[in-house]
């Protein structure tokens, strides 16, 4: 048990360094993305529809539970509009992209495990070898760069309607009109925060898909094989956006 | 001295703990149709990865067009593969796209052809391989000798010089092997390019095959025309010709050479089945 444990942490920690290593191969292909433009904006599309809908109602539900709970405490000491500052900022800066890179993690990234993964297991990513296409270029590069660009996107979308969710919960029940809560919003909401943000969804984009793409193309043995780098993708990305998570707000607000 | 194509010296592979291939020599001549044929797991596909880079070798030399595959520059290898093409034992045809788009691929990403030409180039293959009206199907929708025959209009859309087929006819009825039998002579005859075909089915091999190479415990244990393979009289050979269970092939025998092999001398004096049996009756191609 414990043996067993221990080794998948070891391939956890290998498939981590198989996926960085993935995103930089993939950056040296990125002149050539003109050339993968359509199968780029495929994946966009792909990526934004499977995502949008959870990310949605993800993002109102954690907005509106954030004004729940810190508007019931604040309210004990009259301080219940703080909520418009409180939820804003947590939604921008942290809550939005991290719950939207674990809810692409979960649907996309998986998703492209299994594809790349069954790809794998069926000899296609080798045919490409063989005829000298580099499945990095064909595989890796459209979807990595279409993640990198929707991750924002949907980040934005439920950052907007968490910080309108709190603002439903601050009106009907703690008994702040929208009129102020917004207003609080627009005076306390600083560029920095929207920016950390998006560049922490940017960079969660970029790795979830490395990481699915890195996942797949090692995957081996058929069915089961393709199970497992489906779990994996999800495991290490889910390490991956919390760690890179700290570096980044320790790096743009420190 | 003929032009040899593939010149593999002493290659080794271990996979998964177990010794594949174990001092493997092989040489494949301009313009021949070579088959490897072998037990299943006997390394015959590990082999032929091997010839397109796909695989480095442990130990040896794998030498394609007088390239060194195993230590190549990737340009190198890159521009072998070039001159190669690959059918695949299910095809590998790519599950997202049609048969047109699956036969273009190669040539949309790698050769500077208008459309117009690329699908006068795709269709001309597709009739190469007998196939027609099928530009817009799914892979999912073709039988199993249909999505071989798409393979191999893929494999040769570049025009290749040499052409290698992993187990081309698993898995098809009589019909459907004997149609593709047909078509891989078509192909020498037609494009004049060297294959090199892997199979466990010996009607194919005798059909296609100007020589034929078992591939036994790791090694190529005999070479010889399909006549010198019915005509020999080692064991080993006979015993995989015949399908007989009783004998030195034994489901161990791919691991360690344990068994003792009862050789009755050659034509020559010589025995048939020595694993240096590129030194055994030569063909005449």
């Amino acid at each position: 048990m414990i043996m067993r444990t221990a080794l998948r942490m070891v391939a956890s920690v290998e498939g981590a360094g198989h996926a960085l290593i993935l995103l930089m191969r993939t950056a040296s292909w990125l002149p050539w993305l003109w050339r993968k433009r359509n199968e780029t904006v495929a994946q966009m599309a792909s990526c934004a529809f499977g995502g949008l809908l959870v990310s949605l109602i993800v993002g109102m539900f954690s907005g509106m539970v954030l004004a729940l709970q810190s508007g019931n405490t604040l309210q004990k000491w009259g301080q219940e509009e703080l909520i418009a500052i409180v939820v804003p900022a947590a939604m921008v800066r942290e809550m939005g992209p991290v719950m939207t890179g674990f809810i692409l993690a979960g649907l996309v990234g998986s998703t492209m495990a299994a594809e790349v993964g069954t790809m794998s297991v069926s000899e296609e990513i080798d045919a490409l070898e063989v005829m000298s296409i580099n499945p990095v270029y064909f595989l890796a590069l459209p979807r990595v760069f279409a993640l990198a660009l929707v991750s924002p996107l949907l980040t934005l979308f439920a950052d907007v309607i968490g910080i309108f969710g709190g603002a439903f919960v601050g009106d009907r029940i703690l008994g702040l009109s929208y009129t102020t809560y917004i207003k609080h919003t627009m005076d306390t909401l600083e560029l920095k925060d929207i920016y950390s943000g998006l560049l922490k969804a940017v960079v969660f984009g970029i790795l979830i898909s490395g990481v699915g793409c890195s996942q797949g193309m090692r995957a081996r043995g058929g069915a089961e094989g393709v199970g497992n780098a489906t779990m994996r993708t999800v495991v290490i990305s889910f390490v991956f956006i919390l760690v890179f998570d700290y570096i980044l707000t320790w790096a743009v607000y420190q | 001295m003929p032009e040899h194509v593939i010149d593999i010296v002493d290659l080794c592979k271990n996979l998964g703990g177990k010794q594949i291939l174990n001092r493997l020599n092989l040489q494949v001549r301009k313009g021949e149709t070579f088959v490897i044929i072998g037990r299943s797991g006997s390394g015959k596909s590990v082999t032929l990865k091997h010839i397109v880079g796909l695989l480095s070798p442990d130990a040896g030399k794998c030498n394609v067009f007088g390239i060194e595959m195993g230590s190549a520059r990737r340009r190198d290898a890159e521009s072998v593969r070039r001159r190669i093409g690959y059918l695949f034992q299910g095809g590998a045809l790519l599950a997202s796209m049609n048969v047109q788009e699956n036969v273009a691929l190669p040539l949309r990403e790698l050769e500077k052809m208008s459309e117009d030409e690329i699908l006068k180039t795709v269709r001309q293959k597709l009739d190469l391989v007998d196939l027609d009206k099928v530009e817009q199907k799914m892979p999912s929708e073709l039988s199993g000798g249909m999505r071989k025959r798409v393979g191999l209009a893929r494999a040769i859309a570049r025009n290749p010089e040499l052409v290698l087929y992993d187990e081309p006819t698993s898995g098809l009825d009589p019909i459907g092997t004997a149609a593709i039998d047909e078509l891989i002579m078509n192909m020498k005859k037609k494009l004049k390019v060297t294959q090199v075909v892997v199979t466990h089915d010996m009607a194919s091999a005798r059909r296609i095959g100007d020589r034929i190479g078992l591939l036994f415990d790791g090694r190529i244990y005999f070479t010889g025309t399909p006549q010198d393979l019915d005509e020999t009289q080692d064991v080993v050979v006979h015993q995989f010709v015949h399908g007989e269970v009783a004998g030195p092939m034994t489901e161990k025998s791919g691991e360690t050479k344990r068994y003792n092999v009862a050789k009755t001398p050659g034509k020559n004096g010589e025995p048939p089945g020595a694993p240096e049996a590129e030194k055994g009756p030569e063909t005449t191609t």
